[in-house]
């Protein structure tokens, strides 16, 4: 089936054409496209105002990149939620217009279930997995037992790894993106320099807490101002990357352990962080378990990633009617009563 | 106005006193949070939900990247954080001031973002650090309801002998 994707939950407007929930034909991301300049670069597109400016340049560079015209479309996946309710109707009402011009079905998605599943758009992964799911709003274990079928086994109890990362960056005086900047200093840095907390890892629950990370990062700082750059400054941000990923690391394999998962998947924007990647890598070879981490095109909001559990739904008679409404606070585990 | 200056030393009491405060909470409740990161905003509040909505306890988490959480409960609280937006005409594009007339309490994480969009009817609670754990929690009560709200916290907080310095 080829499907017409389109996210507009947070910051990013965005749509792609995807083939089968699998073939990526077109991804079109607004923050990477200079349709409106002034909009363009590190102005996060958070208004509903910027995206309905953005909606319709987004979908026809979508289709216009893949070869295709509105009516080839067989089926519409559009995020229904969670996020801001004005963001969300923007997406969600262009979906059912093309849905109901083109006479073909919609489906609304989760926007975490999207991000799941991104990896599936390079390789299929089996169920059951684990999913680790790590952005600026997320950090959260999920058990994935099919479409549909989420389990939330950890979730952060303040700041998301992305946040923190974001925050730390900030309060150091990196540009923006601070998680790259961070990142990059970090590989030339010394993660024993300065000693950081390791927030909840010995509480035995499977959550998280990176709000005291960057508490500590903040006081740090204020009593070790570092020049920019310096290897003071590397070495901070390496010491902060491996606190976030010693923290990430334990909770994953105590979380593996607890449900006995034989594949993990990690998604989400962190997971683009060359230090999550690799101490993922370590620790998932160490386990004999498959881990799934997508490119980090794929890590970031996007709509392709929405056309795979938009694929298996619209496929297996799941279809959405339009009469469905975005959904501003949506739990993962709840998607179980809608589907099955 | 009235004004009161509770000490906490810990994040487990900043989330005691956003216990105390949430009990108290009645729909239309205005909390204007404020100060700098790692201040305990994010603490407090989740404090607040545990009273106020503690079927939705689980769900309390930082806003930043989000800009809104709603938390379902006998009184819906809608969880706002402004540390990304640029200025009042973003914010005013969110549908924010459609929140305000809502059934649910407002709690809102730099709300100095909101400038004249701020109800004149609000609770100001400003975090600041004494020391690495010890915070200096300000409450400034603008408004009958606000008013209201922080005199019978401090009533509560009296009555049941919990200590917060």
């Amino acid at each position: 089936m080829l499907i017409l994707a389109i996210e507009s939950s947070c910051d990013e407007t965005a749509a792609a054409v995807v083939r089968d929930g699998c073939e990526t034909l077109s991804s079109v991301v607004s923050s990477q496209i200079a349709i409106h300049a002034e909009y363009g670069g590190v102005v996060p597109e958070i208004a509903s105002r910027k995206h309905l400016e953005m909606i319709t340049p987004v979908v026809n560079q979508a289709l216009h990149e893949a070869g295709l015209a509105m009516g080839d479309i067989q089926g519409v996946a559009v995020t229904r939620g969670p996020g801001l309710a004005g963001a969300l109707l923007v997406g969600l009402s262009a979906a059912k217009a093309i849905a109901f011009a083109q006479a073909v079905p919609f489906v609304g998605v989760h926007h975490i279930e999207g991000h799941i599943f991104a990896t599936c758009l390079e390789q299929p992964v089996e169920f059951p997995f684990l999913a680790l799911v790590v952005s600026g709003g997320h950090t959260h274990l999920y058990l994935v037992e099919g479409f549909g079928r989420y389990t939330t086994i950890g979730r952060t109890i303040d700041d998301a790894a992305g946040e923190a990362f974001d925050k730390s960056a900030k309060i150091m005086g990196l540009e923006y993106p601070g998680g790259a900047r961070i990142d990059a200093l970090a590989r030339t840095g010394d993660c024993r320099a300065v000693r950081l907390p390791r927030p909840l890892i010995n509480d035995g629950s499977l959550n998280f807490s990176f709000s005291g990370l960057k508490t500590a990062m903040l006081q740090w700082i204020n009593k070790h101002p570092v020049a920019m750059p310096s290897q003071d400054a590397s070495d901070l941000c390496a010491s902060f990357q491996e606190a976030v990923c010693d923290v990430l690391a334990f909770k994953t394999e105590a979380a593996l352990r607890q449900c006995g998962a034989r594949r993990l998947v990690v998604a989400g924007g962190v997971a683009c962080n060359s230090g999550l990647r690799a101490r993922m890598t370590r620790m998932a070879a160490d386990l004999g378990v498959e881990l799934h981490i997508p490119k980090p095109a794929l890590c970031g909001d996007n709509a392709a990633m929405l056309g795979v559990a938009g694929n298996y739904y619209l496929c297996n008679g799941h279809a959405s009617s339009l009469s469905l409404d975005v959904t501003a606070t949506w739990e993962m585990d709840r998607i179980k009563d809608m589907f099955l | 106005m009235i004004q009161e200056v509770f000490h906490t030393n810990s994040p487990g009491e900043t989330e005691e006193l956003g216990r105390q405060v949430g009990a108290l909470l009645e729909q239309g409740n205005f909390l204007a949070l404020r100060g700098e990161l790692g201040g305990g905003k994010t603490c407090f509040t989740r404090g607040v939900v545990q009273a106020v909505a503690p079927e939705s306890a689980h769900l309390v988490a930082s806003p930043t990247f989000a800009i809104m959480n709603q938390y379902p409960g006998r009184v819906p609280i809608y969880h706002f954080d402004f540390y990304r937006m640029a200025g009042e005409a973003d914010i005013d594009d969110l549908g924010f001031t459609e929140y305000l007339q809502g059934e649910g309490v407002c709690i809102v994480e730099w709300s100095e973002r909101l400038k004249d969009l701020l109800p004149a009817d609000h609770l100001r609670i400003t975090f600041c650090y004494d020391s690495d754990d010890r915070r200096r929690i300000t409450m400034e009560a603008r408004g009958t309801s606000s008013e209201i709200l922080l005199s019978r916290l401090l009533k509560r907080i009296q009555g049941d002998k919990i200590s917060l310095t």
